[in-house]
């Protein structure tokens, strides 16, 4: 119990000063544009193929659903909706969470192991402002983007069963959509989640893999906890915002 | 860069850079350094030297202020490196150089950014200045060819002498070695030693080198420590160390199996073991060698 | 070199298909429309009971979308609900003794404020207040007096 206070007084020391580098990592224009590459733009594809077939999912059963109450034409609706408040934001995080979040994880506890953050402490450079802060930012600057690619995909995979294999109204699918989805209640938010959950889940992998044991083993195991902490963290956080947000 | 005059071998009682004073250290409950005591002059090689566990590597981390120590103090120059500030402490270690022991090269640079890093970090200088520095460094090393290669493509001794380059760039006063040797083959190993012979006096450094290789650090070290047990059990020039009657100092420089540092892992005696039916720890206990 | 364009274009293809998508939940998806209408203006109109009805219902003509809804008060001293309605430039001409009435999309769909038109030939003007509403159908209270016109018819029997 103590030990695991612990590594949470760790965790918010780390974050406090990280977010003492943010400033200077913002200027760092190169070293962020190579993070932004490694984080966001290698775990598009992922998250583009993902977010097209759950798109499809949503619409095939919102069909079978709805059509039973003869309200299919509202199946623009049902898919944009779920997705834009709940599946885009928490899928895009968990699986940004595993296919990016973990990468941070195992190549910070390795550049511990081999003594490169210990190297650069020595040169005068705090590592947690060089390495990890631009890491950090750009993994905040990407999930929120990752996650309104995999709702706007995801609408469009809606579309193409929904309508294109199962003959719902063109019209009626968007104008529904466009009539019950507003902007601040629903897109605003789920982006405001998406930018929470990036902010936690590169937080809780550049952490584990900063507090790893520094032996292969070590590091193994910070890569499985960034990954299950980080899913955790989505899920429990996901609850407390929707229930802040959505609960009129 | 070898613009300086090579030094002649410094006089008998030359001014300490770095002076450790009744340093005090524990890991848990054990003691790393019991008190202790010893001084790295300037402008010469001082090697540490211990076995394995003796504490070498955390020294080097108490110098650099990496580590806070639970009594006593560090002075470099003069000046107590745990009392600094963070921003101090920084301003200090750009006076000091690091070498770590399989070099902790940056693996997402390639070897001329790797040494580029601390001008480029801590300068203002032009990128045509940069590229001087950064050859001029390589080639003292002798890898200026080798500018082109990531850290991945290096063999353990050129990672080392690449490591070095970068610990040069900026013309520290003091280099840490930790453990250069270690792994090393004859041949690397011989290079490498006499390269910390050559910058020391070429760059004018102070070096100061943890290792438990004896041979060859014996022949380039203007002065060596020997730890035990925590303090440091004899000083002295080389060749003083090695005419030392002192047991646990010959145990370690002749690499006498059996000494003061027991081959056996402490326990009851093996009769005891064999014959007792009730005595030893259930599953048996090996005796293990401190290597 | 190549190796720092390619980064720079994927990292550009990614931050350009982010915002793309961006894009499209803000103004296909979630209708956001950018500048509001410059022509727009909002009356109010008061109701005994809004119902269900909510800030952005549509506000409708004929079954044409005219406006919405963008605010919902209530008076302390009449006990009535006000909604501020907010109409479009180009519906500027609604005779000043319109009414307006709310319902329900369909049996369970949204609640919206339809506006019949009157006959006046003036029009409302921004600040204006409609005069004929008619309430919120509530469907509970409905069905609680069918009951109890069929209690009552049952006794008399």
């Amino acid at each position: 119990m103590l030990a695991w206070l612990e590594v949470v007084g760790r965790g918010a020391v780390f974050l406090v000063r990280v977010l003492g580098g943010l400033p200077g990592a913002a200027f760092r224009g190169r070293e962020l544009l190579r993070q932004i590459g490694r984080v966001g733009a290698q775990s598009m594809v992922l998250i583009l193929v993902s977010g097209a077939f759950v798109g499809m999912v949503l619409g095939l059963q919102g069909y079978n659903m709805l059509v039973r109450f003869g309200a299919e034409e509202s199946l623009g609706l049902a898919v944009a909706l779920a997705l834009v408040r709940e599946l885009g934001p928490v899928v895009s995080a968990l699986l940004y969470a595993g296919r990016a979040g973990s990468a941070l994880a195992a190549e910070i506890g390795l550049m511990k192991t081999t003594e490169q953050l210990a190297a650069m402490g020595m040169m005068a450079v705090d590592p947690l402002r060089r390495v990890i802060a631009p890491r950090f930012l750009a993994g905040v600057l990407s999930v929120p983007l990752l996650a309104a690619m995999f709702s706007a995909v995801g609408v469009l995979g809606g579309q193409f069963v929904g309508v294109g294999l199962l003959g719902v109204d063109d019209g009626a699918f968007w104008s529904q959509m466009q009539a019950g989805v507003d902007f601040r209640d629903d897109v605003a938010n789920g982006i405001v989640k998406s930018v929470v959950f990036g902010v936690v889940v590169t937080w809780i992998s550049l952490f584990q893999g900063h507090d790893a044991v520094p032996t292969s083993e070590g590091v193994s195991r910070a890569t499985t906890r960034s990954v299950v902490w980080s899913s955790l963290a989505v899920f429990g956080l996901d609850f407390v915002l929707t229930s802040l947000m959505f609960n009129d | 860069m070898a613009a300086e005059p090579t030094r002649a071998p410094p006089p008998a009682a030359p001014e300490p850079l770095v002076a450790v004073e009744g340093l005090t250290f524990h890991r848990g409950p054990r003691p790393v350094f019991d008190s202790l005591d010893m001084t790295m002059a300037k402008g010469e090689i001082t090697a540490v030297l211990g076995p394995s566990g003796a504490g070498k590597t955390t020294l080097l981390k108490l110098i650099g202020g990496e580590l806070r120590p639970d009594g006593g103090r560090v002075l470099v120059g003069g000046k107590d490196v745990h009392r600094l500030s963070r921003s101090g402490l920084y301003t200090l270690r750009k006076r000091m150089g690091v070498l770590f022991q399989a070099g902790a090269l940056f693996t997402d640079l390639d070897v001329y950014e790797n040494v580029a890093f601390p001008l480029r970090e801590h300068t203002r200088l032009s990128e045509e200045t940069i590229r001087d520095v950064v050859l001029l460094k390589l080639e003292a090393v002798g890898l200026r060819n080798a500018r082109g290669l990531w850290p991945r493509e290096l063999s353990g001794g050129m990672a080392r002498r690449v490591a070095l380059a970068r610990a040069i760039a900026l013309d520290p006063e003091i280099v840490l070695y930790d453990e250069p040797l270690a792994g090393q083959d004859p041949i690397s190993a011989g290079v490498l030693v006499t390269l910390i012979r050559q910058l020391n006096d070429a760059l004018g450094l102070t070096s100061i080198v943890v290792t438990h290789d004896v041979e060859e650090i014996s022949a380039i070290a203007d002065r060596m420590h020997v730890l035990s047990g925590g303090k440091c059990i004899a000083t002295g020039a080389p060749a003083e160390i090695r005419a030392s009657g002192e047991s646990s100092v010959r145990q370690f420089m002749q690499g006498l199996p059996d000494g003061p540092v027991a081959f056996h892992f402490p326990g009851p005696p093996v009769a005891e073991d064999l014959l007792g039916a009730a005595a030893g720890a259930p599953g048996g206990n090996p005796a293990a060698a401190r290597a | 070199m190549t190796r720092d364009r390619k980064i720079e274009a994927a990292v550009g293809l990614f931050v350009a298909a982010g915002l793309a998508a961006l894009l499209m939940l803000a103004v296909r998806v979630g209708n956001l429309t950018l500048q509001s209408d410059a022509g727009s203006y909002q009356v109010t109109a008061r109701f005994e009971n809004i119902g269900g009805l909510k800030v952005r219902a549509p506000v409708s003509m004929s079954g044409i979308r005219i406006g919405q809804v963008v605010a919902l008060g209530f008076d302390p001293e009449t006990y009535e609900a006000i909604a501020t309605l907010e109409i479009e430039g180009g519906y500027d001409r609604v005779p000043t003794d319109s009414s307006a009435s709310i319902f329900t999309a369909g049996l369970l769909g949204e609640q919206y404020i339809s506006i019949s038109p009157g006959v006046d030939t003036e029009f409302l003007t921004p600040g204006d207040e409609i005069g004929l509403t008619q309430s919120a159908v509530i469907l509970e209270r409905l069905i609680g007096q069918f009951l109890f016109d069929k209690a009552s018819a049952g006794d008399g029997d």
